[in-house]
């Protein structure tokens, strides 16, 4: 009796969870074009489309945005001036909706400009240029915001780095924490990956920081031609820095990592 | 978007293994609730029959993605996640519910909004005997049952193997027989 209760599709029918994909961007094309082909021909599936479309529309104009509860915190991305103790404050800092966070990522120098500090002068072992860079989000609990170099993090706090670069290349970050070890944060695999020119490109990967507090060093590795990342990876182990990479920028960023207060 | 196609008969070791933390930040998320919210609340809304109560599943559903990102890990595609998290969310609610709270939704039923057609009656059944059945065997009556959906999307659903599904799907006919069995004439 129980198992009765289901009502089969028809074969070649599209499931609820199927248009809910589909509607949501979620489908690869092939399967988009046989259901859009399926959808000629079947009156079935086109009143269940129209009748979930109907659905989702009124769906949005009732509730137009998510309106999370007032007495739950809600993040906030704040723009932070990149020195250390720039964790206070922060609650004082104001909300900053989602619109002024894209802002933040749309209104920074054109990449041809070189950033405030940066020089393309050697900075420690290290060649670093203006015109690609990476940049970073923090994630502390609940709140967002843009992370700068000394930035001060805590272990669970989370990264997601961007990648600005003027001109397609390929691309790797690296980092060395205060206990030497070294981590390929981006990308995974054991090769480079490439980018087009792309500003603030967030990577579609986060970072969840370990306990090992202190200075950890990391580099946005730019360079003409793919390469493998596993010699950089032995080159930062053995020596502290990267090793000369010709037809490559590297741009550097530190971050301090504090235990919780 | 990202998936991965390894599936196993440990659901739960598959969910928490392994996969990277996937970080959705405020606008990301606000994205995400236009483009998936709908579904949510639509799946909320026939599991719970009270449109308030269903409303309130598509907050605690976005509002604990925000909070704790890592539990979805972009092993699965953001719908199948989301499909999952509203299931939990509303069988919570279903079985939290004190009885005077379930016979106030017993008698909103309205299955002209059910894509099921199922009619009141076998709406009251599938509810009570959702309410009373192992959660493993919850999850799987409302993919199969409610939403009508195939192995292979249920499969994709709970990241287990096809093969699992039927052996839950199983236990459920025998589930569903015993209670049967069990019933006074």
């Amino acid at each position: 009796m129980l198992m009765e209760l289901r009502k089969e599709l028809p074969e070649g029918c599209i499931s609820d969870l199927a248009f809910d994909e589909w509607r949501a961007g979620e489908l690869e094309r092939d399967s988009i074009e046989r259901y859009e082909a399926h959808l000629e021909t079947c009156a079935r599936c086109q009143q269940r489309h129209d009748a979930l479309e109907a659905e989702s529309a009124a769906f949005l104009e009732q509730f137009p945005r998510l309106e999370l509860r007032q007495e739950r915190p809600v993040s906030k991305v704040v723009s932070l001036r990149p020195k250390r103790n720039q964790w206070l404050g922060w609650a004082s800092g104001g909300v900053a909706l989602a619109a002024a966070a894209v802002l933040l990522l749309v209104l920074r120098p054109a990449t041809d400009a070189p950033r405030d500090g940066d020089t393309a002068e050697q900075r420690g072992n290290v060649r670093t240029k203006g015109s690609s860079h990476i940049g970073f989000f923090v994630k502390h609990g609940t709140e967002v915001r843009r992370g700068g170099d000394e930035q001060v993090v805590h272990p669970g706090d989370q990264l997601r780095f961007t990648l600005t670069s003027n001109k397609p290349q390929h691309v790797a970050i690296l980092s060395l924490d205060a206990a030497r070890v070294v981590s390929t944060y981006y990308p995974r695999g054991e090769q480079s990956t490439s980018v087009k020119a792309v500003r603030d490109q967030a990577v579609d990967s986060a970072v969840l920081l370990d306990e090992t507090l202190g200075k950890e060093q990391i580099w946005g590795v730019f360079c003409e031609a793919p390469f493998e990342l596993e010699p950089l990876r032995a080159a930062l182990q053995r020596q502290g820095k990267l090793p000369p990479l010709p037809h490559c920028s590297v741009d550097e960023v530190t971050i301090v990592k504090e235990a919780m207060p | 978007m990202a998936a991965l196609a390894i599936y196993d008969d440990n659901c739960t070791a598959l969910r928490h293994g392994f996969g990277e933390p996937v970080m959705l930040d405020e606008w990301q998320l606000a994205s995400v609730y236009r483009s998936h919210g709908p579904s949510v609340f639509r799946r909320a809304r026939q599991l719970l029959r009270v449109e308030a109560d269903a409303y309130e599943v598509v907050q605690e559903v976005f509002l604990s993605l925000l909070e704790r990102p890592e539990q979805f890990q972009g092993k699965s595609s953001v719908m199948t996640f989301l499909y999952s998290a509203t299931t939990h969310a509303c069988l919570n609610r279903m079985r939290n519910a004190s009885n005077r709270e379930r016979l106030r939704r017993e008698h909103l039923l309205q299955p002209e909004e059910s894509s099921r057609e199922l009619n009141a009656e076998q709406l009251v059944m599938l509810d009570r005997a959702i309410q009373s059945m192992p959660d493993e065997l919850a999850q799987v009556a409302i993919y199969y049952l409610v939403d009508g959906l195939t192995h292979e999307e249920i499969a994709r659903i709970m990241s287990c193997s096809r093969r699992h599904i039927g052996n839950l799907l199983t236990r459920l006919a025998e589930w569903g027989q015993k209670q049967e069995e069990a019933e006074p004439c």
